[in-house]
C-alpha cells in the first residue's frame, strides 16, 4: 500500500512537471538570446558570442 | 520385512544404523566411517570412502514428510556436481522412499526444492542421448504423456558425497550426463534422460517448495530463478498496469495537446539569401512562451553565417547573434553521404507583446553560397511537447515492464539452457 | 457364501470365481485347491503379516487402462523384502498386477519366447523378441510365502520361484518365471504408482 502511494505520487509529480515543461515551451530558448545578453553582444569584426563556428577572419 | 524400521551395526566400524528403506535397497554407506556395504550380502564392506564433508542441506537421514499424499522417508544423501569452464554448479540429492510408492528423489539446488522420480513409460521417441543433441540442428524435443518438452540442457555431473541407502550403487566420484527438457510454455514438471555409469534412466522433475513444511524444515533461502519456478505476478500487478497505462495515455495526450495548440508558423521570408529585406516583423501576443525563428538556408558543399538581429516592440534587443550552416554531400564506396544541415534555429523568451523586428545577413560564405534560397519563419506561443512525450514513453515503459512479467520470467527460467547453434 | 466346505476343517466357503483353482480358508488357514471340481487340501494359504499396500483384496482401484479389483493376492518373499501380486479383473479381463515398492506392473501372459531357458537368467542376457531386444536387467529368487483370497492357478506356498526382468529399448517390460513344474512369461506394462487411485 506504501509502496502504491509513493509511486502514484512519484508519477503524478512527473506527470504535472513534464506538462508544465511541455506547456511553458522549456528548453527552446537559445543562450545567446535575452536583453543582457543581446545588450553585451559585439558580433561584428570579432569572434565569440552565438553557437555558430568560431569565426577567424 | 519392508515397512518395519531395522537397526544394524557398521560391518566396518561397528556403529548403530537405522535401516530406512525397503527390500530393494542395495547398499548402505555408513554416515560415520564412510563404508559402503551391501545391504545384499549380509552388509559386506564393498569400499570405504574416506571422510568427506558431508555437504549443507537442510534435510537430514530419517526425517519424514508427505508429498501429494504419500509419505516418504529420507533414506540417503547424494551431492553432486557440475565444471563447465569457469562455470561451477552443486546441488544435494535425497533418496526417497516409501513402502507403497518407492523411491523417489528430494533435491536441493540453490535452495530451490524439487521431487523428482523414476518412470518406466518412456517418450516415444526413446532415450535421448548427448550425441543425439550435438548432432541436432534444432533443439531436440520428445512427447510424453501427450506434452511436448523442448531441450533444456545437457549436465555432465559428477558425484561428490555419498550417504545412506539406495536402491542402486552410486560411487563417489562416477560421472554421468542427464539432458533435460521442459515445455516451452507454463511448465508444471521436466523430464532428465539420466545416463549414468552402468544404465540409463527417465525422471520426471516437478518444483516442490512445499516439501519445507512437510518435513519440518525452514524454507531454505533461494538463490535466482529455477526452470520450473512457477510464476508469481508481483502485488498489485493489475493496479499497476491500470495506472501506468492511464498515465502514459495522459502524458501522450498532453504532449498532443501541447502541439496542437501552438500557432502555425508565420513565413517571415522565402527567396534568394541576397535579396533579404532589411527589416522583417512579426507580432506576438504572449510572454509566457517562447519564440522560435527557423532559418533554411539550401547551400550545398558550401557554408553560411546568418548574422541575427531581434528587437523587442519598446527597441531592446532581444538577439544580436549569428547561427552557421553548412552542409556538404558526397559519394564513396559505402554510398552517399552528408554532413551538416542546412537548418538553424533561434529561440528567445519575449519580454513583451506585439510587434518584434528580426535583421538578418548573410555575414560569411564560402562560394557564392549567400545568393542560395533563404527561408526564415517564425513561431510564437512555442510549446514543447517533448517533456510531455518523455513522460508517456517513461510511463508506457513501466507499464510495458509490469504486463511482461510473466514473459520476463519465462526468459528467466529459461536463462539456464544451453542450446547453441553450434 | 457357497455350499462348498473347507475339507480341513469344515467351514464354508466363499463363492468361488469361474477362474478359481486355488482358494484359502479364513479360519483354519488351509491352502484348498480345486481338482476336477474336488476340493482337496494343498498345505497351509501362509502368514500374510501386515504391510502398507498400494492395492488390497476386495477394495477397487482406478488404474489408467481401467478399473480392477483383486481378488487373490499372493506375497514373494526374497529375504530383504517382499512383493506382491494381485490376480484379478481389468473391466472384464483377468490380470496379474505386480507391486514392488512402488513399482506396479500389469502382467499380461505371453508365450515363452523360443529357446528362453535358463541361460537367460543372468544380468545382461539378451532376449530377442519380435518388437525388439530386451536385456536382463534383474534376476532374483523369491519365495511364494502366503496367499489369500482366489487365484486362477495353484501355487506352492513355500516353493522357490526364479525370476527375471527384461527391459527393451524404450524401457518396455518382460518377465520370466521359472519354477519346480513349470515356466511363466508376462509382458509388463508399467503403471505410475501416482496414478493409481482408490475407486
Amino acid at each position: 500500500m506504501v509502496m502504491r502511494l509513493i509511486v502514484v505520487a512519484a508519477s503524478v509529480s512527473v506527470l504535472a512537471g513534464s506538462g508544465w515543461a511541455s506547456w511553458s515551451g522549456m528548453g527552446l530558448v537559445s543562450r545567446d538570446t535575452g536583453a543582457a545578453v543581446a545588450a553585451t553582444s559585439v558580433r561584428s569584426g570579432s569572434a565569440g558570442g552565438g553557437l555558430g563556428r568560431f569565426r577567424v577572419k | 520385512m519392508t515397512g518395519t524400521v531395522k537397526s544394524i551395526d557398521c560391518t566396518n566400524c561397528g556403529a548403530g544404523l537405522d535401516v530406512l528403506g525397503g527390500g530393494r535397497v542395495v547398499v548402505k554407506v555408513c554416515s560415520y566411517c564412510g563404508a559402503a556395504l551391501d545391504a545384499s550380502d549380509a552388509y559386506r564392506v564393498i569400499e570405504v570412502y574416506d571422510k568427506v564433508k558431508r555437504p549443507p542441506s537442510p534435510f537430514s537421514l530419517g526425517q519424514t514428510g508427505t508429498i501429494d499424499g504419500v509419505e516418504f522417508t529420507i533414506i540417503g544423501t547424494i551431492s553432486k556436481s557440475e565444471r563447465d569452464g569457469g562455470d561451477f554448479w552443486n546441488w544435494v540429492d535425497h533418496m526417497l522412499y516409501s513402502p507403497t510408492h518407492g523411491y523417489g528423489w528430494l533435491t536441493v539446488e540453490d535452495g530451490h526444492l524439487l521431487f523428482t522420480r523414476k518412470v518406466r513409460d518412456w517418450p516415444l521417441g526413446g532415450f535421448v542421448t548427448s550425441h543425439r543433441v550435438e548432432m541436432s540442428e534444432v533443439p531436440p524435443s520428445s512427447t510424453w504423456r501427450g506434452q511436448r518438452y523442448k531441450y533444456f540442457a545437457t549436465s555432465e555431473w559428477r558425484t561428490d558425497f555419498v550417504e545412506g541407502e539406495f536402491n542402486w550403487r552410486p560411487k563417489r566420484g562416477a560421472r554421468g550426463t542427464t539432458v533435460t527438457m521442459m515445455p516451452g510454455g507454463a511448465a508444471s514438471n521436466m523430464l532428465a534422460f539420466v545416463q549414468g555409469p552402468e544404465e540409463r534412466e527417465v525422471e520426471v522433475t516437478r518444483y516442490c517448495p512445499e516439501a519445507a513444511e512437510a518435513f519440518g524444515i525452514a524454507p531454505p533461502q533461494r538463490i535466482g530463478t529455477h526452470p520450473l519456478q512457477p510464476f508469481e505476478a508481483m502485488e498489485g500487478s493489475w493496479f499497476y498496469k491500470a495506472f501506468f497505462g492511464g498515465m502514459a495515455g495522459l502524458a501522450a495526450v498532453l504532449a498532443l495537446v501541447s502541439l496542437l495548440v501552438q500557432p502555425a508558423p508565420v513565413t517571415l521570408y522565402d527567396g534568394p539569401g541576397n535579396a533579404v529585406p532589411e527589416v522583417m516583423t512579426f507580432d506576438v501576443d504572449r510572454v509566457d512562451r517562447p519564440v522560435t525563428l527557423n532559418f533554411r538556408h539550401a547551400i550545398s558543399n558550401a557554408w553560411s553565417e546568418l548574422g541575427i538581429t531581434v528587437i523587442a516592440p519598446d527597441g531592446t534587443p532581444v538577439a544580436d547573434t549569428f547561427r552557421s550552416v553548412s552542409f556538404y554531400s558526397g559519394r564513396d564506396s559505402e554510398g552517399t553521404w552528408t554532413e551538416g544541415s542546412r537548418s538553424t534555429a533561434l529561440g528567445f523568451r519575449p519580454p513583451q507583446t506585439g510587434t518584434f523586428q528580426v535583421q538578418i545577413e548573410v555575414e560569411g560564405e564560402s562560394r557564392g553560397a549567400r545568393r542560395e534560397p533563404l527561408r526564415v519563419m517564425a513561431q510564437t506561443g512555442r510549446t514543447n511537447p517533448v517533456w510531455a512525450a518523455l513522460a508517456a514513453l517513461g510511463f508506457g515503459l513501466a507499464f510495458v515492464w509490469v504486463a511482461t512479467q510473466r514473459f520476463r520470467h519465462r526468459l528467466l527460467r529459461w536463462h539456464g539452457s544451453d542450446w547453441s547453434e553450434d | 457364501m457357497s455350499d462348498r466346505s473347507c475339507p480341513n476343517c469344515g467351514a464354508a466357503l466363499p463363492e468361488l470365481l469361474a477362474h478359481a483353482r486355488m482358494v484359502n480358508c479364513e479360519f483354519c488357514g488351509a491352502s484348498v485347491v480345486l481338482d476336477d471340481a474336488v476340493l482337496r487340501q494343498a498345505g497351509e494359504a501362509g502368514e500374510m503379516l501386515d504391510a502398507p499396500e498400494l492395492i488390497g483384496l476386495g477394495r477397487s482401484v482406478q488404474l489408467p487402462s481401467g478399473l480392477f479389483r483383486a481378488s487373490g493376492h499372493v506375497r514373494y518373499d526374497y529375504g530383504r523384502g517382499h512383493w506382491d501380486e494381485y490376480h484379478g479383473d481389468l473391466d472384464g479381463e483377468l490380470v496379474w498386477v505386480s507391486v514392488d515398492e512402488g513399482d506396479v506392473v500389469l502382467q499380461r501372459p505371453m508365450t515363452a519366447p523360443a529357446n528362453a531357458g535358463r541361460a537367460l537368467f543372468r544380468i545382461g542376457a539378451l532376449l530377442t523378441l519380435i518388437d525388439g531386444d530386451y536385456s536382463c536387467t534383474e534376476v532374483n529368487s523369491a519365495k511364494a510365502t502366503a496367499f489369500r483370497g482366489q487365484l486362477p492357478e495353484p501355487v506352492a506356498i513355500g516353493d522357490t520361484h526364479l525370476y527375471a526382468n527384461f527391459t527393451g529399448a524404450r524401457g518396455e517390460l518382460v518377465s520370466g518365471e521359472i519354477w519346480d513344474g513349470g515356466v511363466a512369461w508376462y509382458r509388463g506394462a508399467w503403471i505410475d504408482p501416482f496414478d493409481v487411485r482408490a475407486a
